[in-house]
């Protein structure tokens, strides 16, 4: 399985993939709303601590692969203040067939949420 | 050995890492004893946090040595 790893303050773009071999591609892109613990908001500010981040996102799409087998896997992260409505994270994942396509991106942000090193840090307040 | 703060501990250790000079090895136990020291009160963080060494997840019985990166990672919260 290829892996492409991103993690950049700047904005995500979407990216075409169409592996070889792969006749599935089912992509997830998390956006931050409007909304964050009951209050209105501008942005989210992340932080990761990236080189381990790196390494866990390789870590659990390896592990996530041996079940789900995809050719190819793109995990794009944002750090840093993404205001409201923009892409904080871009998941692709490529398969042969749909089935381990959805499977992987599932299991993969699941675990994304468990374990790797990257935190909403604030909720930047609308200001009135 | 060096330790670095994330998120939530940041703001309470107050600051983004700090040097510890530790003669041998210490365990994970023994690492948070330090902290509480340097920063009363943070002993609080410890249930919910678990620690790396040079950027992986560390087993509950590792010992930190001079030299290894350490880090205090709190509930992660990505995506």
């Amino acid at each position: 399985m290829e892996i492409e790893i991103l993690i950049t303050s700047q904005p995500l773009v979407p990216v075409k993939t169409t592996p070889e071999g792969c006749g599935a591609v089912v992509e997830f892109a998390g956006i931050v709303r409007g909304e964050e613990d009951g209050g209105v908001i501008s942005a989210l500010e992340y932080q990761a601590y990236q080189p381990m981040a790196e390494r866990e996102i390789e870590r659990l799409a390896r592990e996530i692969n041996v079940e789900h087998p995809c050719g190819f896997v793109r995990v794009h992260h944002r750090i840093g203040i993404v205001p409201v409505g923009e892409t904080a994270i871009l998941l692709q994942a490529a398969s042969r067939h749909r089935g381990a396509a959805f499977a992987f991106a599932s299991a993969f942000m699941d675990r994304l949420k468990q374990d790797v090193p990257i935190w909403k840090i604030r909720a930047i307040p609308v200001v009135p | 050995m060096k330790v670095k703060f994330f998120s939530q501990l940041q703001s309470a250790a107050g600051c983004e890492e700090l040097s510890l000079f530790v003669p041998g090895g210490i365990t994970g136990d023994e690492l948070w004893r330090l902290l509480e020291e340097k920063i009363p009160g943070f002993g609080r963080y410890k249930n919910s946090t678990r620690l790396a060494r040079n950027f992986v997840y560390a087993e509950p019985d590792a010992v930190f040595h001079a030299g290894d990166e350490i880090a205090l990672i709190p509930p992660v919260s990505g995506g």
